[in-house]
């Protein structure tokens, strides 16, 4: 089932004088369920087609369509409102809020829908344990790891049950272990709860866990594989 | 409620600022309502001394106070003590004061020089109370056991003709007949009103003495005090329609300095309030800012996420309202011991200009002020947050995750 489609996507960002495109007529479709990888090159449009996705940026031509219905025109409120319902973010700083506690970053999303406390409790406790922090709910992100953080993005991100997750470079900051760790965390629960993932990343070993990986270039759609992948060990 | 928590921990994020905004609002509050205390003290005081020194409605001819007398008592009120046992009557009345005002020359036989005179009741010491200083001899007894005319003279009238308790005068005006007349008097009391002008003028005698002078049994005015000061106006409405024909005038009309008094001060403490309140206002839209600022990229996860612009500037303008709140209790509190201390411990204020005595600074604490400038402060604060976060919530979701 196809859950988002872009349709020749350009976007151009105004820098100085001069408008820079960014993307280039990009076609894309992902399916419910999918683990996608969007790799490329610094300042390839990875992070824009990230954003477009996930409905925090409009293109200036072509269409998204959500469940074969299009975007293109919906008012920033309606577009909020199916955010807060079905995307979830995972940023490469983690935006964890500061002044809260893992328990409540990882509640918000579920506030925000309206969801009982016990229910919120519920889903906290479980998505916590899922990605192996149970124990450290009561502290606030100034008190955690790198890898911690994420892991609470992670959850904060699944918390809703979402139909879509934009991870954009989830793994930038951090160790290369616990980089690993946590993709495959991303993988294990994007499966467990059918949960499509794009997620964008300058690491080609990460590729292992995609279904699919999109390569951008100059804006463009360079090419479309199916792993395995050799990993490699530079990055590209 | 998670709202109301998050804004309330989004306060401890930068704790020396909020609580230097908070300090700001709360010494703004506390000024507001010492200001305000002060001037409300000043009303209260000035309004009690209208009350006392004429009464809270005041009778007199209807061409009294509109057209100037062709000789002494042209327009006085005859058979006021009829009037005065009608009217004392009514629950509402504590008492009635008669009075003559008349004016003429004070001579000690050497010496002469003119005098201001009121021809009173005793009872008038007991009803003003102490809106003068006895500073030598006594006031008029309400028991009349004394032979003899006997006046009560201003200080630097006294000390002008070199006169002291027990000695004699005599005071000299034109009767209602146009005719000159004159009585001796013995001085029974020296008084200090703490108005220099007033203290070089003032004579004032037992009433039927002041009527012997003018020879006429007219009173000047007819001042009713009331039990309660708060049911002045209503007992005033019922007055002008029980006696149409007289003239019947409220406490406030005559009372031309408290009147002055009060405009003068609601403008400055006005400008002041205004000046404390733009204080705390830019406070508030500095911290805003600077919070706004700060959580720039805060704002673009938590819009990414599906919050509402709506939903953040109202956790900003939460956070303002707290401020707000928690610097006006902290305020009213401070305040409060201000008005405390100022009764414990006496401070004297100088003499206003034309006066020569002070008073004791007296701060009050009023809860309707208390509420008014709280909520003030409060929406001021909220208003300002508003300002400062307005644009910073509605920068594009993609601008505020890049935000450096």
């Amino acid at each position: 089932m196809t859950l988002m489609t872009v349709d020749k996507v350009s976007k151009s960002y105004r820098v100085g004088e001069t408008d820079q495109k960014v993307l280039s007529g990009v076609d894309l479709s992902l399916q419910a369920g999918e683990f996608v990888g969007l790799v490329g090159p610094s300042g390839c449009g990875k992070t824009t087609l990230l954003n477009i996705c996930g409905l925090i940026d409009q293109p200036d031509s072509g269409h998204v369509y959500w469940h074969d219905r299009a975007l293109t025109g919906l008012s920033g409120v309606a577009l909020t409102d199916l955010r807060r319902r079905t995307v979830g973010f995972v940023f490469q700083e983690f935006n964890l809020i500061p002044v809260m506690s893992a328990r409540d970053n990882i509640a918000y999303p579920l506030m925000l829908l309206g969801l009982s406390r016990q229910e919120q409790a519920e889903r906290v406790t479980a998505l916590a344990n899922a990605v192996g922090i149970g124990a450290l709910l009561d502290k606030r992100p100034a008190h955690l790891s790198g890898g911690q953080r994420q892991r609470v993005a992670i959850a904060r991100a699944l918390a809703k049950r979402p139909e879509l997750i934009i991870a954009d470079e989830p793994t930038a900051s951090l160790d290369e272990e616990t980089a690993l760790t946590v993709v495959d965390l991303l993988r294990t629960l994007s499966r467990e709860f059918n949960t499509t993932v794009l997620v964008a990343t300058h690491d080609i070993r990460l590729s292992r866990w995609c279904d699919r990986l999109i390569r951008l270039h100059q804006g463009r759609l360079q090419s479309e594989s199916r792993p395995p992948i050799p990993v490699r060990e530079e990055r590209v | 409620m998670k709202w109301f928590l998050l804004a309330w921990s989004n306060l401890g994020r930068n704790r020396r600022r909020t609580l230097a905004t908070l300090l700001l609002t709360a010494i703004g509050v506390t000024g507001i309502m010492a200001t305000s205390g002060f001037a409300l003290f000043t009303y209260d005081s000035l309004r009690e001394f209208a009350m006392r020194d004429k009464g809270h409605v005041i009778l007199t001819h209807p061409a009294f106070y509109q057209t100037q007398e062709d000789y002494p008592l042209h327009f006085g009120l005859d058979n006021a003590d009829s009037l005065e046992q009608a009217l004392r009557q009514d629950r509402r009345v504590r008492n009635t004061l008669a009075t003559v005002e008349f004016s003429g020359l004070i001579t000690n036989g050497d010496k002469s020089t003119i005098f201001v005179g009121e021809g009173v009741e005793p009872e008038l010491f007991q009803v003003r109370g102490p809106s003068m200083r006895l500073d030598a001899g006594r006031l008029f007894g309400v028991t009349h056991s004394d032979t003899g005319a006997q006046a009560l003279i201003g200080r630097s009238l006294a000390n002008n003709l070199k006169v002291s308790v027990g000695e004699g005068l005599t005071l000299m005006s034109t009767t209602v007949d146009g005719a000159l007349n004159a009585i001796d008097v013995t001085v029974r009391g020296i008084v200090s009103t703490g108005v220099p002008e007033l203290d070089s003028r003032l004579v004032m005698t037992r009433i039927t003495d002041a009527q012997r002078l003018l020879n006429s049994d007219r009173i000047t005015r007819l001042g009713v005090y009331l039990n309660d000061s708060a049911q002045a106006d209503a007992f005033y409405s019922s007055l002008k329609e029980q006696y149409p024909h007289l003239g019947i005038t409220a406490w406030h009309e005559r009372a031309f300095f408290y009147t002055s008094v009060r405009n003068l001060y609601n403008r400055i403490f006005g400008v002041m309030g205004l000046v404390i309140l733009a204080m705390v206002g830019f406070a508030v839209f500095n911290t805003a800012s600077m919070s706004v600022m700060e959580r720039t990229r805060e704002i673009g996860a938590l819009a990414a996420m599906g919050t509402r612009r709506g939903e953040i500037l109202r956790l900003f303008l939460m956070e303002a309202g707290l401020i707000g709140l928690l610097g006006s209790l902290v305020g009213l509190v401070l305040s409060g011991l201000l008005s405390l201390g100022l009764m414990v411990f006496e401070v004297q204020m100088p003499p206003p200009p034309g006066q020569t005595e002070g008073y004791p600074l007296q701060v009050y604490w009023s809860a309707e002020m208390a509420l008014v400038s709280s909520a003030i402060v409060v929406v001021l604060a909220v208003l300002a947050s508003g300002v400062a976060t307005f644009r910073g919530v509605r920068k594009p979701i993609v601008e505020a995750l890049n935000y450096a």
